[in-house]
């Protein structure tokens, strides 16, 4: 599996998204799902997935899924797959 | 936030209450009339709304209802709290939580908080013990689960780890003992957050209630039947839990040997069912989302092939 279809993975069960839902540049507010009790989920679950613990400045600043890969790849968690 | 002033049983029975009376649970009628002389009222009536002071003697339940009632009927009128079982934490909380129609209503606020909490620890001996076991199971839920949080600060694991290592001594017994590390557990968890055992919880109590109307499953019940499996699925899916156990000094062997003890097979074959069937509301709920562990989707297979016996 690749870190896209990780990350998809990932988001999607986090936010209780349809498979057809998803998209890489989905937004934090064009998502309901996406409060602040999945901000918590997203980073317990980038850290289970990545192995990257994001602070919670980090967590609270992401304003879409861009922004997640933007932070990981900062991290060298390569998304050029 | 104020925190109630703690009696002792004797300061009570010598107070000037002035118009009083007592709500109980019948369970307590005879011990309450022993030591304590103002009208008794039971959990099936409501108390007057022109008293001075209303003493409660009860568990969580009664003990929520009272701060409620107080709230919208008698903001004047001075609650005592006698707490019969510990786990709840509702003696010494501003919150209280009331079952309307099945669903879960939350009050907060200064106005819920008790005046006065008072130790009864010979309360604690009468309690039969599927309800002492349960109500352990339900103060170490919110221990681990508060101490394990994702949103738990420094501070907030230190005590709850304190909490951890008391509980590893404390047998799982009637021992008035449970009451203190019962009202630190809820304090600790009330400051983080609790995970999945709570939203299991939530979600079956209404959804059991509804299924089976002659067996009542309640909060601690479901709390303390789940406490293992839940536990277990956390240490397979994070390497947190072992981190923080090893980091805090917690006796990981003994927890585990402790909370299998809680696990009851009669209480979780008649919830699986349910859990199955509302899966997707205990993702949603919010206890769930600050789990320890991410929660997923596929996760309910876990439950189902009982993995963790």
């Amino acid at each position: 599996m690749t870190n896209r279809e990780k990350l998809k993975a990932l988001l999607i069960d986090i936010l209780l998204l349809e498979d057809s839902e998803f998209r890489f540049d989905l937004m934090r507010k064009d998502i309901e799902t996406w409060d602040s009790l999945a901000i918590v989920a997203i980073g317990v679950g980038i850290q289970e997935t990545f192995g990257y613990h994001m602070t919670p400045k980090e967590a609270v600043a992401l304003k879409g899924v861009p922004d997640i890969i933007n932070t990981l790849e900062s991290k060298g968690i390569s998304f050029d797959e | 936030m104020n925190k109630p002033e703690v009696w002792a049983l004797e300061k009570l029975m010598k107070a000037d209450l002035g118009k009083s009376a007592i709500w109980i649970r019948p369970r307590w009628r005879r011990k309450v009339e022993e030591k304590l002389s103002p009208p008794i009222i039971e959990d099936s009536e409501e108390p007057p709304r022109d008293l001075d002071t209303l003493v409660v003697v009860g568990g969580g339940i009664l003990i929520d209802r009272a701060k409620v009632w107080r709230k919208e009927n008698a903001p004047a009128t001075k609650l005592i709290v006698v707490p019969s079982i510990w786990g709840s934490g509702a003696e010494n909380s501003p919150i209280a939580i009331l079952n309307v129609a099945d669903k879960k209503v939350i009050y907060m606020g200064s106005e819920f908080l008790p005046d006065v909490r008072v130790s009864w620890d010979e309360l604690a001996k009468e309690l039969p013990a599927f309800l002492v076991k349960n109500a352990c199971g339900d103060v170490w839920a919110h221990a681990l689960e508060g101490f394990l949080s994702p949103v738990a600060g420094d501070a907030v694991r230190d005590e709850l780890a304190l909490v951890v290592k008391s509980l590893e001594s404390l047998p799982v017994r009637n021992d008035p003992a449970w009451f203190e590390i019962s009202a630190r557990a809820c304090a600790g968890q009330a400051k983080s957050s609790v995970g999945l055992v709570h939203g299991i919880a939530h979600t079956l109590e209404g959804a059991m209630k509804r299924k089976y109307a002659g067996e009542y499953v309640g909060h601690a019940q479901l709390c303390a039947a789940y406490l293992w499996p839940v536990f277990s699925l956390n240490m397979q899916l994070s390497p947190k839990v072992d981190t923080l156990f090893e980091q805090y000094g917690l006796d990981k062997p003994k927890i585990v040997g402790v909370l299998k003890g809680f696990f009851d097979g009669h209480t979780y074959d008649l919830g699986l069912p349910i859990l199955q069937e509302n899966w997707q509301s205990v993702l949603r709920d919010a206890s769930t989302r600050t789990n320890c562990a991410l929660i997923r989707p596929a996760h309910i297979s876990y439950f189902a092939s009982r993995k963790f016996e």
